[in-house]
């Protein structure tokens, strides 16, 4: 496993637990060809890449129900969308400070689709995990400057 | 403690909602909310309302948080308002300057919500000290 991995690792276990109020129960999951969500955050300074995340739209939405602290009542659409976008953020901000403490990043805005599109090959690590809600994509590509 | 009111200041709805909920299980669900969407708003807002404490995000458009900061410190009405600063930029180099430039406190996200809620305390028992 690369540092990479094991960072982007650690971090999603964290985010999870903290503010989405479930765990990981597996490092090796697949969408399955869900319809879903993907939403892409690209940051910029010490190093420079972008975190890209899809999850299924049932997925998204028992999230957001966890992070809101709401029913799973099929809320609207664009509360589950907004919510990987929401994920999608932080894991990219936490991910950076992780991978280098000392760095300055500028993070940009979460760019979010409805689909789950074809993952990105020219990631630098990918993981699909599995919550206990469903499963999670997460690519990353991380270059230096 | 006393929390009567509080801004929460952030671009992302989901997060305005996630600190209020956190708030309320905090013992703080009584406390007025007043909710801004960047800086501006913030700032705008401030002029009109006093507040015991400010919770702010960095990233943010039109006017961010470091701006806002800022903005706080040139006003001589409001730089004392206590302001916790709350970042998904979790670099320890941008809590020192946000530290630097008057925030009274600052947190990474991703944090749970008991991590928030003694942030809040730390920043309001220092106002009352």
């Amino acid at each position: 496993m690369t540092e990479l991995e094991a960072a982007l690792d650690q971090v999603t276990e964290h985010l999870a637990e903290t503010m989405f109020f479930t765990t990981v129960v597996d490092r090796q999951g697949d969408l399955g060809g869900q319809p879903g969500y993907t939403a892409s955050v690209s940051f910029s300074g010490s190093h420079a890449g972008t975190v890209r995340v899809a999850m299924p739209h049932s997925t998204a939405a028992a999230l957001a129900a966890n992070f809101l602290g709401e029913p799973d009542e099929g809320g609207p659409a664009a509360r589950a969308a907004a919510l990987v976008g929401e994920l999608a953020n932080i894991l990219c901000g936490s991910l950076a400070g992780k991978m280098d403490p000392a760095g300055r990043f500028a993070i940009g805005t979460p760019e979010v689709a409805d689909s789950t599109g074809a993952p990105d090959e020219t990631a630098d690590a990918r993981r699909v995990f599995t919550l206990e809600e469903g499963p999670l994509e997460i690519g990353v590509i991380w270059r230096g400057q | 403690m006393k929390l009567s009111s509080v801004l929460i200041v952030d671009d992302s709805p989901m997060m305005q909602k996630f600190i209020a909920r956190v708030l309320a299980a905090a013992g703080f669900g009584e406390a007025r909310r007043y909710f801004a969407r960047d800086g501006n708003e913030a700032f705008a807002l401030l002029s009109g309302h006093t507040v015991d404490l400010v919770i702010s995000d960095i990233n943010m458009p039109n006017l961010d948080g470091e701006g806002f900061l800022r903005r706080l410190a040139e006003d001589q009405r409001l730089r004392g308002v206590p302001v916790l600063m709350v970042s998904s930029d979790g670099t320890p180099s941008r809590a020192e300057r946000l530290l630097e430039m008057g925030a009274k406190g600052y947190i990474a996200k991703p944090f749970h919500p008991e991590d928030l809620k003694a942030a809040m305390e730390r920043v309001l028992e220092a106002r009352d000290d």
